[in-house]
């Protein structure tokens, strides 16, 4: 006997440990809390009490059904009010339906012939009306909102117990009893309530409306049941009144259940299990924002960081929040670490009314929230850093490309001239007069070749800057031209729908297929080469192979550097498979745009 | 023999106009932009069309474009296309299905007059005449892909080169100072080597190895005939 519970906490440490994210710790964590303790307690004492009622049913057998009715209500309302107080610890429902619960127990008391009890149960007689009024107003945040719905709510309590009490007075002084006026009064509330709660469904979205719907649906219902029962009943089975009243009160919590099933009540946890989480550590960004959806059951709940720089909010990439309007249902919750303001919790005020409570949990997190603004500010300035790459690199491609068409327009235009007039020179001496005058001839052809060799060596260079077909064909076209000009036999697929390149990537790509080839020609030693081009979907792949002596790697070149340094400032990827006398294979991909 | 020119850059246009005038051209018309070109040929109807590649508006390709379709409407007329650059996809595509009239030079090879003007005259006159430089890229990326480009000889070679330019027997047989008949020798080897067919008419014969430099390597595609 002793083994069994030992052996079970021994499970249970293990699966603590070895959960790696931390979740399932401070879960567990939680299980063992002073609320579980309570709500155990709750609920052995209220099978207790029950129990008890049941057992004196053999001896009030006039007594019998009722006992047994009121005894299955209660625990119908005590088992969903546990529930819903363990599922939302926060959230005062799960209170409010245990309240409702004991007010059924204690009203229904006066089944049993025990005097004092007697007494106790007419205070309590109507008392679980005004909980079940109190219960429709206050779903689902637990609070009750409105002016109406106060006023009604009070209402409900003083025409129910207050009245009640007042009967109780009046019976002992043998005055008249005010059964008639608490009627009436209580059929106002009950009809006021089903008002409200058919304005609150067809005000709401659809998605408050599923949550809505079971329990506000119901309790319409059940409001006016309650109150229209004992006139239709009081002539032909006034013995049916109770039971019909005690099945209308039962089915409100299994309502309840089907709008928990609707989402109205995710399971949440307790403000302490958030700081266990944070003990936990290794926390990452949208852990802080579910830790807090989940805490406060709030799917739409996001949390934002403040930019003291430029005095807005920010989310996690660094992007400006927009201001929105607050909508009706939208709330900010600032939150703060020793006074200075880090970030700001954007909630759903119909899931959460009480503010109190997102500022509690947004105390606990906000060291985490600061961390999470640090790495949202880390995150800005390392895409502006890769921004500049880009541009860097624009504006490098940019310079050749004006570089080429300065030597383009200017000097190779100005060789074919001079070669021109060298010519010209050379016709205008008369051929073979004289011996100056074919010495002439000779000097000025000899001259006009010496410039056709320079505009030659110009046309390679500009081509090095910036090749003629990149500019006017595009990426295909100017490796097709770099293939055929290759000294070993080299082979080119690319069957690419290139209007969609931006030029960074064709300039980057051209470079690297060039710088690419080049090694292999030079370095490697190849005997020959493959150059393939592809797409996929918003990538440019890029594969250079060849069947030289490989070991190629970076760092020991300027090469390689180079193509990693171009490709990294679009923010693509380079693979290098390079074995020993086993050729080199490199692949690039590039963003299309 | 009527001449209109295409050339943005002025000083150039000028020099050119100078070039062929001296030479006995007469040109017609001489423009900026490739759209301009067009209309005065049309206007014209001139023996011999020159153009730049690299023109306004978008200095890419207009000039080559612009190029090919005069060659299309204008099938008697002479093109030439001139560019500070040669590469084969330019050539091919500029020669197209059609045999003759059309020429690809460097812009360079205007200050050779006598040579140049003479590559003139030959494609007014149907013939073709593809720049050394981009003949000398195809035979060698030819070369290096095709075995039967791989095993002709040195000599073979070179006359394969100057087939490719567009030169007849005669204009080959000067420059590599060879006895015509040696030319002739030569080129029927070389037909027999590459498996073409024999072809009297030089134009076709041009085309024909063009067209056989170009898909060299690419044994998917069925060769030039």
């Amino acid at each position: 006997m002793e083994s069994a519970p030992t052996n079970r906490a021994a499970i249970r440490q293990t699966a603590v440990r070895r959960t790696a994210t931390g979740q399932t710790a401070w879960v567990r964590r939680w299980q063992s809390g002073p609320l579980d303790r309570a709500l155990v307690v709750i609920v052995v004492l209220g099978a207790l009490v029950g129990v008890i009622e049941l057992a004196a049913v053999p001896s009030h057998p006039a007594t019998a059904d009722a006992l047994v009715a009121f005894c299955l209500v209660f625990w119908i309302w005590l088992a969903t009010g546990v529930l819903a107080w363990w599922r939302r610890p926060s959230n005062g429902t799960g209170p409010l339906i245990v309240w409702g619960a004991i007010a059924l127990c204690l009203g229904g008391l006066n089944n049993m012939s025990w005097p004092v009890l007697g007494t106790v149960s007419a205070l309590f007689a109507t008392t679980i009306f005004a909980v079940t009024v109190h219960l429709l107003h206050a779903f689902p945040s637990g609070r009750v909102q409105g002016r109406l719905s106060r006023g009604v709510v009070v209402a409900g309590y003083i025409v129910a117990t207050g009245l009640d009490v007042v009967g109780v007075v009046l019976e002992a002084i043998g005055a008249p009893n005010v059964d008639a006026l608490q009627a009436l009064l209580g059929l106002a509330v009950m009809v006021t309530t089903a008002v409200v709660l058919a304005r609150r469904l067809t005000a709401t979205d659809r998605r408050h409306r599923r949550v809505l719907l079971p329990l506000s649906l119901y309790g319409i219902i059940a409001v006016l049941g309650v109150v229209i029962a004992p006139r239709v009943l009081a002539e032909t089975a006034p013995s049916l009144i109770g039971i019909v009243q005690l099945v209308l009160l039962a089915g409100l919590p299994i309502a309840f259940a089907l709008g928990i099933r609707a989402g109205a009540f995710t399971r949440t946890t307790a403000l302490e299990a958030l700081s266990a989480w944070l003990a936990v550590g290794g926390a990452t960004r949208p852990a802080v924002e579910r830790a807090l959806r989940t805490t406060l059951g709030d799917d739409a709940l996001t949390v934002v960081y403040w930019s003291a720089e430029r005095e807005v909010f920010v989310d996690a990439a660094g992007a400006t929040v927009i201001e929105q309007l607050p909508g009706r249902h939208r709330a900010r919750v600032p939150v703060r670490v020793g006074g200075r303001l880090v970030g700001a919790i954007d909630y759903d005020s119909r899931i959460t009314d009480d503010p109190r409570i997102v500022a509690r949990a947004g105390d606990v997190l906000a060291i985490a929230i600061d961390r999470e603004r640090l790495i949202a500010e880390l995150t800005v300035s390392n895409d502006e850093l890769m921004q500049s790459r880009r541009r860097i690199i624009e504006a490098a491609y940019g310079e050749r490309t004006r570089i080429a068409r300065d030597l383009h327009d200017g000097l190779q235009v100005q060789l074919v001239l001079l070669a021109i007039e060298a010519q010209a020179i050379a016709g205008l001496a008369p051929r073979g007069a004289n011996v100056v005058g074919a010495d002439v001839v000779a000097a000025a052809e000899h001259l006009r070749s010496g410039i056709d060799a320079a505009a030659a060596e110009l046309r390679r260079l500009v081509h090095n800057v910036m090749p003629a077909p990149l500019r006017e064909r595009g990426l295909v076209a100017a490796v097709e031209e770099l293939v055929d000009r290759l000294e070993v036999p080299a082979a080119l697929d690319a069957d690419i729908d290139e209007s969609q390149l931006s030029s960074a990537t064709v300039h980057t790509a051209y470079f690297v297929v060039a710088e690419l080839v080049t090694n292999a020609v030079k370095h490697a030693e190849a005997r020959s080469v493959r150059v393939r081009i592809g797409r996929s979907g918003g990538r440019l792949l890029l594969v250079v192979e060849d069947d030289g002596v490989g070991g190629a790697r970076v760092g020991a070149g300027a090469g390689l550097r180079g193509v990693e340094d171009r490709v990294e400032a679009l923010q693509g990827a380079v693979e290098i498979v390079s074995p020993r006398r086993g050729g080199t294979r490199v692949g690039v991909e590039l963003p299309c745009v | 023999m009527r001449v209109i020119i295409a050339e943005d850059e002025a000083l150039l246009r000028e020099g050119l106009i100078h070039v062929l005038e001296n030479d006995g051209f007469e040109v017609v018309a001489a423009v900026g932009t490739a759209s301009a070109w067009e209309e005065e040929i049309a206007r014209l109807e001139p023996a011999l069309a020159i153009t730049d590649i690299r023109m306004p508006p978008t200095h890419t390709d207009e000039g080559l474009l612009a190029a090919v379709r005069m060659r299309r409407r204008y099938p008697e007329m002479g093109v030439v296309v001139l560019s500070q650059h040669v590469q084969r996809r330019y050539a091919t595509e500029l020669m197209g299905a059609r045999p003759g009239g059309a020429g690809y030079l460097l812009k360079q090879r205007i200050a050779d007059v006598r040579t140049f003007t003479v590559d003139l005259r030959r494609v007014a006159a149907g013939g073709t005449a593809l720049d050394p430089e981009v003949v000398e890229v195809m035979v060698a990326r030819a070369g290096r892909l095709d075995g039967a480009v791989g095993a002709l000889t040195p000599r073979q070679l070179e006359v394969l080169a100057l087939m490719a330019q567009g030169r007849s027997n005669a204009g080959i047989a000067a420059s590599l100072v060879l006895t015509e008949k040696a030319v002739v020798q030569h080129t029927s080897r070389i037909y027999d080597a590459l498996g073409l067919p024999l072809d009297a008419d030089d134009h076709r014969r041009v085309l024909a190895v063009v067209r056989y430099l170009d898909v060299a390597g690419a044994p998917a595609r069925p060769r030039g005939s």
